[in-house]
């Protein structure tokens, strides 16, 4: 199966029948390529071993033939896709400056939310774009060093944990994927991205807030503004390859940092994350 | 006190400087660097961007960027701020020194 995710072709070779039961229902929306056409990611998951394929049967993933990771336990094998293609990107897609954040679009604007793992952005990203926020990706965002435009990579959004529960109980009509257990995240699960996202996933958008989210249960929300010259060194440090690109990842971090308000928000619950972001944004 | 007679850019580097208000960020090619700067330092290295300059001509530019600097009113030992300026960049490797 290949598939046009964003700006990639993904290919995608598996004699296991539960990898496409999840992507048939969390890619379902996604435009199909000719299996013969050159993609970009040549993605291959299956068990490592014949003995794997029985005994505590286990899943591997490999790219051009390679396998870059360890094994895993069978029922995590679409995570792993998912994990994996987060992979692929990060290593190889360097024609973009990439940053580990979330980032939603609206009004032709885009909202960046940058955070390490645990800091609430996918839980976040979830919330926004069940509110009417298109999704540009929920795990990178891709700035086009050409142009400055942030270049859309939909995907399913990856939740976790008590995350899970959380998202679901907005609407009836977010579909998310069984979730599974004991990963090394915890549990996981995902949610279907909207279907006008992944159609207008060759729609970039202009940078215009970035906002650095931290979940804190206890204590108030803290909205606090930030200065550009410190925004681009917490950017730098959440980039996936900015070292890489050297002096063309600074201009085009820059000039995303220079057309953007920037802030650092600490929030105690999603309602009043929400409430606050929708009212930094209206007031733009 | 005797000092080198000029500073001036690394060699073989470029310096990316970007200023907003009274700060500045500044990259470094060479050592894949990126740096967080007071306007008046970025001034000093985009003027050394231009040519070599002696202590005294860095000097002169740190006293004019800070007279207008309306942020700050205490009295700046400018003698001991323009080398301990001089002393940072040469550490992080933003300028070299030459005693031709």
């Amino acid at each position: 199966m290949s598939l046009k995710i964003g700006p990639f072709i993904v290919k995608l070779i598996s004699p296991l029948p539960w990898v496409f039961s999840g992507l048939s229902l969390l890619y379902r929306d996604y435009q199909r390529v000719a299996v013969d056409q050159p993609a970009d990611f040549n993605i291959e998951l299956r068990s490592p071993t014949l003995l794997r394929s029985y005994l505590r049967p286990q899943v591997n993933f490999f790219l051009d033939g390679h396998s870059p990771f360890k094994p895993l336990p069978r029922d995590q094998a679409f995570a792993m896709f998912e994990w994996g293609l987060n992979w692929c990107v990060a290593n190889y897609a360097h024609q973009y400056l990439n940053i580990h954040a979330a980032v939603v679009e609206r009004d032709g604007k885009a909202l960046v939310l940058p955070g390490v793992p645990g800091s609430g952005k996918s839980t976040l990203c979830a919330a926004l774009v069940s509110q009417g926020w298109r999704l540009l990706s929920d795990e990178m965002t891709l700035v086009d060093t050409d142009i400055g435009m942030i270049t859309p990579i939909p995907r399913p959004i990856g939740l976790k944990n008590q995350s899970i529960d959380i998202i679901q109980a907005l609407s009836e009509e977010i579909v998310i994927s069984e979730p599974v257990h004991d990963t090394a995240k915890g549990s996981v699960a995902h949610m279907l991205p909207p279907q006008q996202s992944v159609a207008d996933a060759t729609r970039g958008a202009s940078p215009a807030l970035i906002v650095f989210p931290t979940y804190s249960a206890k204590g108030e929300a803290c909205l606090q503004s930030l200065s550009k010259g410190q925004t681009l060194l917490r950017m730098a440090d959440n980039s996936f390859n900015y070292n890489i690109l050297g002096s063309l990842g600074f201009d085009a971090l820059a000039s995303l940092v220079d057309r953007s308000r920037c802030f650092s928000f600490s929030y105690p619950s999603l309602e009043v994350a929400l409430d606050e972001i929708n009212g930094l944004w209206d007031a733009r | 006190m005797s000092y080198p007679e000029f500073y001036f850019w690394p060699a073989n580097a470029s310096l990316s400087i970007r200023v907003w208000g009274d700060e500045a960020v500044v990259y470094n090619s060479r050592t894949a660097g990126t740096h967080l700067l007071p306007q008046s330092s970025a001034l000093v290295l985009e003027a050394l961007g231009k040519r070599h300059m002696s202590r005294d001509e860095i000097k002169n530019i740190l006293g004019d960027a800070l007279r207008s600097d309306d942020v700050g009113n205490h009295d700046i030992q400018l003698d001991a701020y323009t080398d301990q300026l001089i002393r940072e960049f040469l550490a992080i490797e933003l300028i070299e020194a030459s005693c031709e």
